[in-house]
């Protein structure tokens, strides 16, 4: 199978829609064909990787928990764009799993590196 | 000629989802065998409920989208984990969930992620919608 260098774009709060799980379930079943993948996480994206979300609270599971698994998935490109994290108040310790924090510049570099871009 | 897929993960009543088939459209008129796939993942899924019934002065797309099936090549897979948790069932899913009636509009399919996964490999262009 050809390989593309995927980019999947989180912009939506967790809990608040579907979009999130919908982009991290592409993103596994990419990489379970074993497509390149990145994940990017910019705006209200990057609440997805908050820590203690309690999906039960909103009557949704906590699909938020699978983001922990990406590693099993040998997906280990995760960046999020720091002036995000400062509107949401959120440091690098806060999320669950461990990103690469990246300014405007490098976002638009690392995007770049990327041939195909999903949003979700 | 380059290969595409359109990939729609815009709600069926957005302007968006019409503007993917808009772009579905041309690339068949202009070149059939360039666009063989068009995967609806999200709440794009709603397009294949064959019960949408838009007032008759409006334009219908899921109609529209059969047209486009059955005139062409092309092949509308619509996310079955995605349209099973809206309501978008065939009759065996349907059946094998215990509900006595189905809606999968004809001319769609019910496909996985996995087969998306496999048909965007071998092209050139992904269009998201």
């Amino acid at each position: 199978m050809i390989q593309h260098s995927h980019a999947i774009i989180f912009k939506q709060a967790p809990l608040q829609n579907q979009s999130g799980q919908d982009g991290l379930e592409l993103a596994l079943t990419l990489a379970t064909f074993e497509q390149p993948v990145a994940l990017f996480f910019t705006g209200a994206g990057v609440l997805q990787l908050s820590r203690n979300i309690q999906g039960e609270l909103a009557g949704r599971k906590t699909y938020t928990d699978a983001f922990k698994s990406l590693e099993l998935y040998d997906i280990d490109q995760i960046y999020v764009c720091e002036s995000s994290l400062s509107e949401f108040a959120l440091s690098g310790d806060q999320l669950t799993i461990e990103v690469d924090i990246l300014d405007n510049q490098a976002w638009r570099d690392k995007l770049a590196e990327h041939d195909r871009a999903l949003t979700f | 000629m380059s290969q595409f897929i359109i990939f729609i993960t815009a709600n069926a009543d957005s302007q968006d989802s019409f503007n993917a088939y808009q772009l579905a459209k041309s690339l068949l008129e202009q070149n059939s065998e360039q666009l063989k796939t068009v995967f609806f993942y999200g709440n794009a899924v709603h397009i294949a409920n064959q019960l949408r019934t838009p007032p008759s002065d409006e334009f219908d797309l899921t109609a529209a989208w059969q047209s486009l099936a059955e005139d062409y090549k092309v092949k509308l897979i619509i996310c079955s984990a995605a349209a099973q948790r809206r309501g978008v069932l065939n009759k065996s899913e349907a059946q094998y969930h215990g509900h006595s009636q189905y809606n999968l509009a004809t001319g769609f399919h019910i496909g996985g992620l996995a087969e998306y996964v496999t048909l965007q490999a071998d092209c050139d262009k992904v269009v998201q919608f």
